[in-house]
C-alpha cells in the first residue's frame, strides 16, 4: 500500500524529496518516528560539512562553463587530438573527462559540453542523434573522474573515507573514457557521411602547427591548472574534498574576474544559478535521509543483508542480484535519491559478504548513474537532446554501443575488485 | 537541473499577490546566493588559517550554518522556479487536462508538505531557542540556521498555495516578471 502511494507520488511528478517524506509522515505512528525529528534529522543531515562540497563544485563549474573556460579546455583537446580519424567525437569524452575532475555532476558535464563540442560536432556532419548520445554517455565520466557528487553522497552517509572513494574511481574512470573511445572508433565510419568529418567554411580544421598549440596552451593555463589543483590538493593531503571545492570555485571566480572573461554584473546570476541547482540536490540530500532513518530504525538493512546472506553464499551471486537491482532502481530514480537510499540499505550486506566498502561504493554508484542513459528517469538522454537540439527517440538509435559499453565496464568493475582498489597495490 | 529558467522565463501579468511572489522570490534569490557567498568565503579562510597556521578561529562554521538557508529557503525557490528533482515521466502525456490535475496534485502535496514542516519547524526552532544550545567553534546560536528551516517552509506554503491557486484558476505554471 505505501509503495503504491509512493510510486503514484513520483509518477505524478512530486519531487522525490517530497514524495519520501510525506511516506514517513503518513507512518510515522507505524515506524516509531517522533514527530520532532521530522525536523531535526534534514536539519542535521544538510548541516554537514563534508556536503559543502557539493554547492561550491556547481559553482566552481559554473563559474568555469559562464567564463568560457570550459570552451578553452575544448580547444586544448581540439590541437591534441585534430590529427586522428573524426577526433570530435574523442574531443567530446575527453573534454567531458575533465569537465568532470572540475564539477563532479554528470548532468553539468553533459549541458555544458554539450553546448560547446555538441555545436561543433553538429556543424562538422554528425548526426544531432549521435552527437546527443555521445554528449548523454561521456558525461557519465563527470561522476566517475573525481571529484563525484554521488560519491561524496555515499561517503558521508555510509561513513566510507571521500578521499579513497576519489581514489578509487579514477582506474573505472579510465577504463569507461577508453571503452567510449573504442566505440565511437567502431561505429563513426557508419554514423559519418564518408567516414569523415565536414570542414565547415567558417572554421577550416587546420592543426594550430607547433606555434599555435604553444599559444593556445599558454592562454589555457588558467583552465589546465583547476582540475591539478582539485585532484592535487586532495590526493597530497593539503584540502579535504570539501576545502578543494570551496579553493576551486575561489580560483575559477578570481580567473573568470581578473581574466575579464565575465563582467561583475553577471556573477549575482551565475551565484543564482548554482544555488539553485545546490538547492534542487539538498532537497533530496535532506528529506530522503528521513526516510533512510525510517529504514534504519525498521532495520531494513540488516533484514536485507540477512535475506541476501540466506539466498545465496556467493559474494559473486550477491553483486549480480545488486547489479541487476541498482540498473532497475537506476532507471526511475534520480541519481543521487537512489545512491542515498541505497548505499546504507546494502552497504551491510555487502560487508557480510566481505566486499570491501570502497569497491563497492564504486560499483553502486556506477551502477546507478547508468541509468542516466536508461529511459524513464534518464537525465542525461533529457539534457543532452535539449542541448544539442536532438530528439529522444533518434538519439535512442544510436545509444546501445555506448549503454553496451558501459554496461561491460561495470561488469569488470564489478568483478575486477583490483580496477577500484588499484591505489593499495601500490607500495 | 540548470537554472535557465530563470532568463527564458517571461511574465504573465499578474495582480497583487503574484507581484508579491515575485518579490519573495527574488529575495529568497538573493539569500541563497548570499549563503553560496558565505560558504566560499568561510571554507576558504579556514584552509588559508590551517595551512599558515594563523590564529583565526574555525569560520567554516558559518559555512555549515549557511547550508541550511540554502538548503530550506532554496526549496521555497525550487518550488517557484518548478526546478525541483522529480520524475518527470507523466510530462510525456500531452493532454492539457490531465496536466492541469497533475500540477494540482502535486501543488496539493507540497502544500500538505510544507504545512506539517512550519509546524515541526516552528516547534524545533523554538526548543533550540530556549534551549539556548550554541555550535561549538564560534557559538552560533543552533536557533539561527534552524530558523531557516522554518522560514523555508512557510515561503514553501506561499508558493504551493499560490500554484494552487493558478491551477484552480486556470491560468499557467508561475513565471519570472518581465524585469527579469
Amino acid at each position: 500500500m505505501i509503495a503504491a502511494f509512493m510510486f503514484a507520488m513520483l509518477v505524478l511528478g512530486v519531487p522525490i524529496g517530497v514524495a519520501f517524506a510525506l511516506v514517513v509522515m503518513a507512518k510515522a505512528d507505524a515506524w516509531n518516528i517522533d514527530v520532532s525529528s521530522l525536523a531535526s534529522i534534514p536539519y542535521d543531515t544538510v548541516s554537514s560539512f563534508p556536503l559543502l562540497a557539493i554547492p561550491l563544485f556547481l559553482l566552481g563549474g559554473e563559474l568555469m562553463n559562464r567564463g568560457g573556460l570550459i570552451r578553452q579546455l575544448t580547444a586544448v583537446c581540439d590541437a591534441l587530438l585534430g590529427w586522428v580519424r573524426a577526433p570530435l567525437g574523442y574531443i567530446m569524452i575527453l573534454a567531458s573527462a575533465l569537465m568532470g575532475a572540475i564539477t563532479g555532476s554528470s548532468v553539468a558535464t553533459v549541458a555544458a559540453i554539450g553546448g560547446t563540442v555538441g555545436k561543433e560536432m553538429t556543424a562538422r556532419g554528425y548526426p544531432l542523434g549521435y552527437t546527443a548520445a555521445l554528449n548523454a554517455s561521456a558525461a557519465l565520466l563527470g561522476v566517475l573522474i573525481p571529484p563525484s557528487i554521488p560519491l561524496i553522497l555515499y561517503g558521508s552517509v555510509v561513513g566510507v573515507s571521500i578521499t579513497q572513494l576519489f581514489t578509487a574511481s579514477i582506474g573505472p574512470g579510465v577504463v569507461m573514457m577508453l571503452a567510449f573511445c573504442v566505440v565511437h572508433r567502431l561505429v563513426v565510419g557508419r554514423v559519418l557521411a564518408g567516414g569523415q568529418e565536414l570542414k565547415p567554411a567558417h572554421s577550416p580544421r587546420q592543426g594550430p602547427g607547433r606555434e599555435g598549440l604553444a599559444k593556445l596552451l599558454v592562454r589555457s593555463i588558467p583552465a589546465l591548472v583547476l582540475p591539478i589543483l582539485v585532484l592535487g590538493g586532495i590526493y597530497s593531503g593539503v584540502f579535504t574534498p570539501t576545502e578543494a571545492a570551496a579553493v576551486a570555485a575561489l580560483y575559477a571566480l578570481a580567473v573568470t574576474v581578473i581574466g575579464r572573461l565575465t563582467r561583475v554584473g553577471e556573477l549575482p546570476g551565475i551565484f543564482s544559478r548554482a544555488a539553485a541547482a545546490s538547492a534542487a540536490i539538498l532537497v533530496i540530500i535532506g528529506f530522503t535521509s528521513i526516510f533512510n532513518r525510517a529504514m534504519v530504525l525498521e532495520q531494513i538493512p540488516q533484514n536485507i543483508a540477512t535475506y541476501a546472506t540466506t539466498l545465496t553464499d556467493s559474494p559473486l551471486v550477491f553483486l549480480l542480484v545488486v547489479n541487476v537491482a541498482l540498473l532497475l532502481i537506476g532507471m526511475v530514480m534520480e541519481t543521487n535519491a537512489a545512491t542515498l537510499l541505497m548505499g546504507p540499505l546494502l552497504a551491510p550486506a555487502a560487508a557480510k559478504f566481505g566486499i570491501d566498502p570502497v569497491h563497492f561504493a564504486i560499483i553502486l554508484v556506477t551502477n546507478i548513474e547508468l541509468g542516466l542513459l536508461t529511459p524513464p528517469m534518464a537525465a542525461n538522454l533529457y539534457v543532452a537532446a535539449r542541448t544539442v537540439g536532438s530528439n529522444v527517440i533518434s538519439l535512442l538509435r544510436y545509444l546501445a554501443p555506448f549503454l553496451l559499453a558501459a554496461v561491460a565496464v561495470q561488469a569488470l568493475i564489478t568483478y575486477v575488485p583490483q580496477l577500484s582498489l588499484w591505489y593499495r597495490y601500490i607500495p | 537541473m540548470t537554472v535557465t529558467a530563470l532568463e527564458t522565463r517571461r511574465a504573465v501579468p499578474g495582480g497583487w499577490l503574484d507581484a508579491t511572489e515575485l518579490r519573495i522570490f527574488r529575495a529568497e534569490r538573493w539569500l541563497c546566493s548570499a549563503a553560496l557567498v558565505v560558504m566560499l568565503v568561510a571554507v576558504s579562510i579556514s584552509v588559508v588559517a590551517r595551512y599558515f597556521n594563523l590564529p583565526i578561529p574555525n569560520v567554516g562554521e558559518f559555512a555549515t550554518v549557511a547550508m541550511s538557508p540554502l538548503a530550506f529557503v532554496g526549496a521555497a525557490l525550487c518550488t517557484f522556479l518548478q526546478e525541483h528533482i522529480a520524475v518527470d515521466v507523466i510530462k510525456l502525456v500531452r493532454s492539457e487536462s490531465v496536466q492541469r490535475v497533475v500540477r494540482g496534485a502535486v501543488a496539493l502535496s507540497l502544500l500538505a508538505f510544507s504545512g506539517v514542516y512550519v509546524w515541526v519547524g516552528y516547534t524545533f526552532f523554538e526548543e533550540s531557542l530556549h534551549s539556548g544550545e550554541t555550535l561549538i567553534d564560534m557559538g552560533t546560536p543552533v536557533a539561527v540556521p534552524v530558523f531557516f528551516l522554518f522560514l523555508g517552509m512557510v515561503l514553501m506554503v506561499f508558493h504551493a498555495a499560490m500554484e494552487l491557486w493558478r491551477v484552480m484558476a486556470g491560468r499557467p505554471a508561475a513565471t519570472l516578471g518581465e524585469a527579469e
